[in-house]
């Protein structure tokens, strides 16, 4: 197993305010979500807060408020995931090229449409010369993000690194998955009713972006949709992960692994918990990431009323809304409450309650294909 | 000296060809494959990319892959140059891992198809097919790959940072084979993006020339098949990757530093886990993409680091063109070539040497004892990684 890696630094930017941890979440309640930002220009120069997409002013400024927080300034690597990348610039220079006939394109958008534009910012912002690589594996990419890390720590190449994801809404892009189902149709009518699953979304582009859907949406609902699709959202957590722990520590990172279409969850599961030296009853708390996209929730129903039936289960992506790299909300909130001792009752799936938290499993997948497991344990 | 990670298995597409002999033979012939959009429907027919002149259908027809499968050009040529690979190391796809690197994606799938999204319901498989890790996902599935899926994007340094990884994921026990490596097709994106830069070269690139003017876009895939010690067996080792090196320049978003910073240390990187000295090396394959920038960058960084005594090297560019996520895995397989026939590929359209630098890359094809290749690859985003790539018996 090599050594311990400890989570000494974290952040979260969504669509939850940072500092609302303990006061309530609020459910996301509209197709499609920003997230609630931070003051940049405490992290980024104004002149190029300017030119920055909000993928890369989210990335940077939650991966300094990382940094801040474990009271590290120079990480040994950046290591960062991204499902989908930088959607505005890519879909800037695509209709510009579109509409211009491919001639006299400015390069700006296309240079900050690459994956890797974050680690690259983030590297030149803080001048960090060491390791810097991007994992883009749709919602799987954070996770293999951290798969790295923990590797990387636990062979001691490195002490201290800076590891997180990120994903933006676009115009375009994020509003292209209301045309394949993976967004939900207005849910108005849609968390009501139940109709042909297959029925394409005929709601434009424009029309996601034009109507006002806020808020009459009774806590709860989201999650107990019996509709395709879901809601999304933007965000990045970012987190410091060491091969020692400082002062500010939140949390060890135990394992993780990340499997593709697995046959049978209930099996990874075990061998996983196995692998750690952990039988089930020793998962005091399991983070799930159901996102009420009906035909897909499953995966998770199967683990709540089966192997997990009695352990004390929460959601987040009601609050978080779904987005590649949400499993870092996930990951925020489990170092919250093992530092905290506080889980917050609007996370709550089932009545079971806990004396102490130690072992915290989170378990999230995106329409069956990438499965991943992360283990986190208090101190 | 560290062993390295055994190599089993090797597969390769670009415009030189379908596979791995086709590549030897040009690479040993200078003979580039060089020509201009066909396949590509672009307005800049007057750049010279290196196409693959097989449409979509004639690749899927390759593969047998049936025309409804949502499978786009990158994961096409992904397939053949992973399926040649098998071939030849004939692993059990059953528990193996997949890495793969692409900048691209499903672009060229986006480009074409995202105005009539609303309209063409048929269209509307591609939607999620553009972002990178779906290639990667249906070439698992194509496959029958359920160790893992991992897919990179580092822009020119993807396909070399895939393999490392695949080193590192069979060194720490993770893994006991990975197919590593990358892939990008043409696309009106990149050609567009890459021009409106203004590094394309309007004629044949010239790496490491005085009178270099920029790059050509190339297409094409490469993947190796990386094993740990215990699943060898009696089966050829092709060569073992002792070293390798990530580093970032964390001096410009698209531009290298001129001290070549971040490829000194992904240099420096890449031998010391390969635990051998500069002068072990005996044939550098360098990024050397005939821009400007990245070739008086790179001469910095290889004077930095091998002194007076500079190895062999030479770029290849000018044969494939600059493959962008797939051009480190490209390079990786004429690593192994060089270290196979035990010869230095020629670097074409060279003249003149830039004067400030005073470096000379090998023009001919030369046979040689070669024991230690190395390979550069560095990207976007300030990202370099280099590649150390030794002899079996090494």
């Amino acid at each position: 197993m090599g050594n311990k890696v400890f989570v000494n630094g974290i952040s979260s930017i969504s669509v939850q305010e940072e500092f609302t941890w303990g006061k309530g979440f609020l459910e996301v309640s509209e197709e499609i979500s920003r997230a609630h930002k931070p003051d940049f220009k405490k992290y980024i120069k104004p002149a190029a807060l300017r030119r920055m997409s909000p993928a890369i002013k989210m990335g940077l400024s939650a991966g300094k408020m990382a940094l801040e927080d474990a009271k590290l300034e120079m990480p040994d690597a950046i290591i960062t995931g991204t499902g989908q990348g930088c959607k505005r610039d890519t879909e800037r220079f695509l209709t510009e090229m579109e509409s211009g006939g491919e001639v006299l394109l400015s390069p700006t958008s296309f240079i900050q449409s690459t994956h890797n534009t974050l680690a690259g910012q983030m590297a030149l912002h803080i001048k960090c010369r060491g390791y810097n690589i991007t994992y883009t594996q749709n919602s799987a990419s954070l996770e293999l993000a951290l798969q790295d890390a923990l590797m990387q720590l636990q062979e001691k190449s490195a002490k201290n690194i800076l590891t997180g994801g990120v994903e933006e809404i676009s115009e375009l892009i994020t509003g292209f998955m209301a045309f394949d189902g993976q967004l939900k149709k207005n849910h108005k009518t849609d968390l009501l009713d139940n109709r042909d699953l297959n029925t394409p979304n005929l709601v434009s582009n424009q029309d996601v972006f034009s109507k006002n859907y806020l808020a009459d949406l009774p806590q709860g609902r989201l999650l107990q949709s019996k509709t395709p699709g879901t809601f999304f959202a933007e965000g990045s957590q970012f987190f410091v992960l060491s091969s020692e722990k400082n002062k500010n520590n939140y949390a060890e990172l135990k394992d993780l692994t990340v499997k593709y279409r697995p046959e049978n969850m209930n099996t990874e599961i075990q061998t996983f918990l196995a692998k750690n030296d952990l039988e089930l009853s020793d998962i005091d708390t399991l983070i799930l990431g159901n996102n009420g996209d009906f035909r897909f929730d499953n995966h998770y129903h199967t683990l709540q009323q089966g192997i997990f039936k009695e352990t004390l289960q929460l959601g987040f992506k009601q609050f978080s809304g779904e987005y590649d790299t949400a499993s870092g909300f996930a990951v925020w909130a489990a170092c919250r409450i093992l530092k905290s001792g506080i889980i917050p009752s609007e996370m709550k799936l089932n009545k079971k309650s806990v004396s102490k938290i130690k072992n915290i499993l989170i378990y999230n997948q995106y329409l069956g294909k990438n499965h991943s497991l992360i283990l986190l344990s208090g101190l | 000296m560290a062993k390295g990670v055994a190599i089993t298995g090797m597969g390769i597409i670009s415009a030189l060809g379908p596979d791995v002999p086709t590549h030897f033979n040009a690479l040993k012939n200078a003979r580039h494959g060089l020509s201009y959009p066909e396949i590509l429907k672009t307005r800049h027919t007057n750049l010279p990319v290196g196409e693959i002149k097989h449409s979509n259908a004639d690749l899927a027809e390759k593969l047998n892959i049936p025309q409804e499968l949502v499978v786009t050009r990158a994961a096409l040529l992904a397939a053949l140059a992973i399926k040649e690979a098998l071939n030849q190391s004939k692993i059990r796809a059953n528990g193996t891992f997949l890495v793969s690197g692409t900048s691209v994606g499903g672009m060229d799938a986006t480009e074409e198809h995202f105005k009539n999204f609303q309209e063409n319901k048929e269209l509307r498989k591609y939607i999620r097919a553009q972002h990178p890790g779906f290639s990667t996902e249906q070439l698992a599935e194509y496959f029958g790959i359920t160790g893992g899926v991992n897919t990179i994007s580092t822009a020119c340094s993807s396909g070399a940072n895939a393999i490392m990884l695949g080193a590192k994921l069979i060194k720490s026990g993770k893994a006991k084979r990975v197919i590593a490596g990358g892939t990008d097709c043409l696309s009106r994106f990149t050609l567009n993006g890459f021009n409106s830069l203004m590094i394309l070269d309007k004629g044949f690139c010239k790496p490491f020339d005085k009178n270099r003017n920029g790059l050509n876009l190339g297409e094409g895939a490469a993947y190796l098949v990386l094993e740990a010690e215990g699943e060898i067996g009696e089966r050829l080792v092709l060569g073992r990757l002792s070293g390798y090196g990530n580093a970032n320049d964390a001096f410009h978003q698209t531009a290298s530093s001129e001290t070549g910073e971040g490829a000194f240390l992904s240099m420096q990187k890449a031998l010391k886990t390969a635990e051998i000295s500069a002068e072990k090396i005996d044939y550098i394959n360098a990024h050397g993409t005939g821009t400007l920038n990245n070739d008086l960058s790179e001469s910095a960084a290889l004077k930095r680091i091998f002194k007076s005594e500079i190895p062999d090297f030479s770029s290849t560019k000018a044969y494939s063109g600059h493959t962008l996520a797939a051009a480190g895995a490209l390079e990786a397989v004429f690593s192994l070539l060089s270290l196979q026939e035990k010869c230095v590929f020629p670097n074409l359209n060279f003249k003149k040497g830039i004067l400030e630098v005073g470096l000379y890359p090998e023009t001919g094809f030369k046979k040689k004892d070669i024991n230690f290749v190395m390979s550069n690859s560095f990207g976007f985003g300030g990202n370099c990684t280099s590649l150390i790539f030794s002899r079996n018996g090494e």
